[in-house]
């Protein structure tokens, strides 16, 4: 069996910055990956380069086994790449209705009318959306929105969906409804995804694996508990203490 | 998106039907002739003959690089095909560089040989002259000045006015007095009028606004600005200069044909209606021109005063050759 | 082999466009300063003619005045647009919208309309004029620059203002606990608009560096004028006029490069990421000042149009007589020309906001031909159009498009790359993962998204181009002259009422342009 997505000792430069370098991950299907790290530790700039929208300076990113960029050369662009996005800012089109933002991408394959109505209203009916398929962005709450951005992605069927801290500007209970509502659409179609965030307890939630990316490197993967039992950087040890206090070393 | 589609489609509409336009008979001119006087004219052609005219019209000298110019970018391929000069030097300009078709016009055989050329390579139609306007306020009749050479006069010190010679016809007039009197003697002259205070005034229009205030006492203008400040009834009077001698400046107004222009037939028809006696007589009753012919009824021809005895051709010349020196002389 | 094609094909779209559109620039913009260049190597005698007066003293001291007093005009200008742009941005004045509009109008106009207006006002025969004394003051240096400072100073307001409205007024009411308004609008506010007002600073340099019609008409010595008239003179030079102009083409050079390096990373977020056009500092019991001031500093840019109408109501002549096919000379090419910027703005707009290749180079190219004198571009034009096979081109309204298609360029494509990098780049970027392509990508998403911006970069560019005087003069068909044209043609002894009359008519169709895109461009809620 193929890994969905590899990125074998990748590195990106902006300026004289390094933002990214020696960054090597593979993520086997269906699993789901958190990148952990703080801001500026690089993780949205690896999302763009699996995604295509930037070039690696270095390294090779492959799909399925098939190399789609390497070198500072994309040889396959985001269009061709088969994946599926939601960003922080959902990135809703404004002046599309929700049945239109969940169309274009389908369109964009040329699927059949009848293709696409199906997919549109059996998602839409998986994220409890279903009636407001007319509504334009503007008209939904919060939460519906952030639904709308999964639905957008998922109605795709795509070979892997990266997730750019979905849900980081939501309040708590929100937050915890739709990591269920992720979770629970992750795994019963055995979604491949990588989902990066800077927030554990998010990650927990949802991934089988984690991967954490400090200042453009990746220090640790593996399981929680592998992360947890040697961790090796200070963040990780910070990231522990937080969600297991007792761990945490006894002041004197 | 709508909304620049809609313009898109509007405009695109709105240039087919501007394109379609033109399929009747057509001549193209270029003129120096102040718009407000021959586009009447022009109006009154196309009335007659049918021919639509389409006209480039110029602005006061400094104001473009002018139709002339725009003559001589194009002459590669030439769009016009008559050039209407206000002033009878330009012509030659164009002449030189083998761009005039000559064409003697059956309607100028009254226009007298002095103002035009044998060959029909250009033909006067009326004309301006250089003349001196006079505060009436400020001079009275028998102390008037009688010839340029006042303007270097000692008694008229910083009391005089004149246009930069670097444009318009005072370039002309200047040209005149060097091919005239020499070199030698016009520079002294320009120096003189310098070193006695005479202001350089910005255009003919700028010293007839001067005179007509009396701000200075008389400037060397045009028989047009000076109709202009009669009709405004300012207390101005026309002197027509050194009747002793030299004599008044005369300027044609000159009418010629563009060599391969895109409409020869109808060329022709407008030179002859420009070199008419009638249109002659419109710009001496409208625009402040003297008429060329004798013949004109009612209105005074060159006759009555002394004219200056120039070769038009050899002012052209000048001009080239003085232009740089002039530049000095007023500081550009 | 087929489908390898058209995939092929599909990655090639945004180059192809970027190229298209980088095409048209190249051909009307840069074309024309080729031909110069290369008849000028032809041409050694001009060459050295031009290089011999730039040797001279003279040529220097025009310029260097012309700079000078360009430099004055745009420290005036901001003097005073920033008080008022600070005033009709952000305080409550009363009627502070209809204020800043009525203020910002005469930006859309040739300055020579303005110049025009003032001179009825003020000029010998004027309405409040009428002394020598008036007169004298405005026919000279300080009347130029006082003209055009007027003239361009709502260019410096308009970014002030817009630059304040796009602050966080949270910053405003940090600092009103503690301080009265007068301290912070000077600590808090001006410093945060300087940005924007030395943004405008620099255009209005530009601006007055590189105007013909406010000099000529006042009959001030200035350097554009003199390269004009080497144009113009009895020898035609124009390989001397270009030489003329090279120290303009270092100016101009100097100025990208500054607003570049100080303004070019910040002009996006100096212009303000959403306008609330809330009021964040009420000026307490200084209101009633506050109003008399900005409505005062408002309206003093509209002056000459009472000069304007005055002298046009003084006349009896028939206008209809006069104004031949001005209008629709003006309106047509303008329209055509705006329509087919703003689709080119689509394209290079973005891809400038983007940085995408190439796109940074097309943007100078824009810049340097909107500010470079327009007699060289068009000199340039008519060498490379007026040729047996562009007659179609040359000898009718397209050679007009052509011309504001190389002048006009940048003002579009900056209104819509600024649009572009204000939104999040994401609605792009999920539509280009969705599988959309690029073109699919600009008319599903982009156009829709930035329509506004669509509507704002049509209405500059034909706003523009109506205002144009100096690139059309030189090159438009026989016949065919724009109304501007006709206006100053008609200047030199025309009937006084008619002329003033003539360019209200061509106020009204500029106010008119602006109100219906004012309408188009009201914001709609989508239910």
């Amino acid at each position: 069996m193929t890994t969905p997505i590899s990125v074998d000792r990748v590195a990106f430069r902006r300026g004289a910055q390094d933002i990214l370098s020696e960054v090597s991950l593979s993520i086997d299907a269906a699993q789901v990956v958190a990148i952990l790290g703080p801001s500026g530790s690089g993780k949205s700039t690896l999302l763009r380069v699996v995604l295509g929208l930037v070039a690696p300076d270095r390294g090779f990113v492959r799909l399925d086994g098939e190399v789609v960029s390497a070198d500072g050369r994309i040889f396959r662009p985001p269009e061709e790449r088969g994946l599926a996005v939601v960003f922080q800012d959902l990135a809703l089109w404004p002046h599309l209705t929700v049945r239109g933002n969940l169309a274009f991408g389908l369109a964009a394959k040329h699927l059949p009318a009848d293709v696409q109505d199906e997919r549109i209203s059996r998602v839409l009916r998986r994220v409890s959306l279903q009636g407001k398929q007319d509504r334009y962005p503007a008209n939904l709450s919060g939460g519906e929105r952030q639904r709308v951005a999964i639905a957008r992605a998922l109605v795709l069927e795509p070979r892997a969906l990266l997730l750019d801290e979905p849900l980081s500007n939501l309040d708590v209970p929100l937050k915890r409804e739709l990591l269920g509502l992720l979770k629970e659409i992750l795994r019963e179609r055995r979604v491949t995804a990588v989902y990066v965030t800077h927030d554990l307890r998010e990650a927990m939630q949802l991934a089988h694996r984690f991967a954490v990316l400090e200042a453009g490197r990746i220090s640790q993967t593996g399981t929680l508990d592998e992360l947890f039992a040697n961790p090796t950087t200070a963040f990780l040890r910070a990231l522990r203490e937080d969600v297991d206090p007792v761990s945490a070393p006894t002041s004197v | 998106m709508k909304v620049p589609l809609k313009l898109a489609a509007l405009t695109i509409a709105v240039c087919a039907s501007f394109a379609c336009k033109r399929t009747q008979r057509e001549v193209v001119v270029y003129t120096s002739v102040d718009q407000p006087f021959a586009e009447p004219i022009f109006r009154e052609f196309e009335k007659r003959s049918g021919i639509q005219v389409r006209a480039v019209f110029d602005t006061e000298e400094t104001k473009s690089t002018g139709v002339l110019n725009r003559l001589i970018a194009e002459a590669q391929r030439p769009q016009a095909d008559v050039f209407w000069s206000g002033d009878p030097v330009r012509p030659f300009v164009l002449a030189k560089r083998g761009l005039l078709e000559p064409y003697a016009s059956a309607a100028a055989a009254s226009i007298p040989a002095q103002f035009k050329s044998a060959d029909g390579l250009w033909t006067g139609a009326a004309a301006r002259a250089k003349i001196l306007l006079v505060n009436t306020r400020r001079v009275a009749p028998p102390d008037m000045p009688q010839s340029i050479l006042d303007l270097a006069n000692p008694r008229w010190k910083a009391q005089a006015a004149i246009a930069n010679p670097v444009f318009g016809t005072t370039t002309m007039y200047v040209a005149a007095l060097f091919t005239v009197w020499g070199d030698d003697r016009a520079k002294a002259f320009l120096e003189q009028i310098k070193a006695n205070g005479t202001r350089i005034a910005s255009s003919n229009g700028e010293v007839r606004r001067l005179v007509a205030a009396g701000e200075v006492a008389f400037g060397l203008t045009d028989t047009d600005d000076a109709h202009e400040a009669l009709q405004d009834k300012a207390p101005v009077q026309v002197v027509y200069p050194d009747q002793g001698d030299l004599g008044t400046l005369v300027m044609p107004n000159a009418v010629v044909l563009i060599k391969g222009g895109p409409h020869p037939a109808e060329a022709r028809a407008l030179v002859d209606h420009l070199v008419s006696p009638e249109v002659e007589k419109r710009m001496t009753e409208t625009a402040g021109h003297i008429p060329l012919r004798r013949d004109l009824a009612g209105t005074p021809g060159p006759g009555p005063f002394r004219t200056m005895q120039v070769d038009y051709a050899r002012m052209a010349d000048e001009i080239g050759k003085i232009e740089p020196w002039l530049r000095q002389w007023t500081g550009i | 082999m087929d489908r390898h094609l058209s995939a092929t094909l599909k990655r090639a779209q945004e180059p192809l466009a970027l190229g298209a559109v980088g095409s048209m620039l190249i051909v009307a913009a840069l074309l024309p300063f080729v031909f110069l260049v290369v008849n000028l190597v032809r041409a050694p005698a001009e060459l050295s003619a031009g290089l011999a007066l730039l040797g001279s003293r003279e040529p220097w001291f025009v310029f260097l005045r012309s700079v000078g007093s360009a430099l004055v005009v745009a420290l005036a200008s901001m003097l005073v647009g920033m008080p008022l742009g600070l005033l009709l941005g952000c305080t409550d004045v009363r009627g502070r919208k209809a204020a800043l509009i009525l203020h910002v109008f005469p930006v859309f106009l040739p300055p020579f309309l303005l110049a025009l207006g003032w001179f009825h006002l003020f000029g010998r025969s004027g309405l409040w004029g009428g002394s020598e004394w008036t007169s004298g003051a405005l026919f000279s240096l300080g009347g130029s620059v006082a003209v055009e400072a007027l003239a361009f100073a709502p260019v410096v307001t308009s970014l002030v203002a817009l630059a304040l409205q796009g602050i966080d007024p949270s910053l405003v009411e940090a600092a009103r606990v503690t301080a009265r308004p007068g301290r912070v609008a000077t600590r808090i506010l001006l410093p945060l608009a300087w940005p924007a007002a030395a943004l405008g600073g620099l255009v209005v340099f530009a601006l007055s560096l590189s105007e013909l019609g406010v000099p000529m008409f006042l009959r001030v010595r200035s350097y554009s004028a003199a390269v004009f008239a080497r144009l113009g003179a009895v020898q035609y030079a124009p390989g001397e006029a270009l030489v003329l102009t090279l120290p303009m083409l270092l100016i101009s050079i100097a100025l990208l490069v500054l607003e570049r390096r100080l303004v070019g990373p910040r002009s996006f977020s100096v212009l303000g990421l959403r306008s609330t056009g809330k009021t964040v500092l009420p000026l307490g019991s200084w209101r009633p000042i506050g109003t008399l001031v900005a409505w005062a500093g408002a309206l003093a840019t509209l002056f000459p149009f009472v000069g304007l109408a005055w002298r046009a109501s003084t006349g009896t002549a028939a206008v209809q007589d006069w104004i031949g096919s001005g209008v629709q000379n003006s309106i047509v090419p303008a329209a055509i020309a705006a329509t087919l910027l703003s689709g080119m703005a689509v394209v290079l707009g973005r891809a400038i906001a983007l940085r995408r290749a190439g796109a940074k180079a097309l943007d100078a190219l824009t810049v340097l031909a909107f500010v470079t004198p327009a007699a060289v571009l068009g000199v340039g034009l008519i060498g490379v159009w007026n040729r047996s096979g562009t007659q179609p081109i040359y000898g009718t309204l397209a050679i007009i498009v052509i011309g504001f298609v190389a002048r006009y360029a940048v003002l579009p494509t900056r209104t819509f790359a600024l649009a572009v990098a204000r939104a999040s780049p994401h609605f792009e970027e999920s539509a280009a993962v969705e599988g959309a392509w690029f073109l699919r990508r600009l008319v599903r998403i982009v156009v829709p998204l930035h329509a506004g911006a669509i509507v704002a970069a049509w209405l500059l560019a034909f706003v523009f181009c109506l205002r144009d005087l100096e690139t059309t003069i030189l090159f438009y068909p026989a016949g065919s002259a724009p109304l501007t044209v006709r206006i100053i043609t008609l200047e030199a002894n025309g009937p006084e009422p008619v002329v003033a009359a003539l360019a209200l008519v061509h106020t009204s169709i500029v106010a008119a342009a602006l109100v219906l895109g004012a309408l188009a461009f009201r914001p709609r809620r989508r239910a």
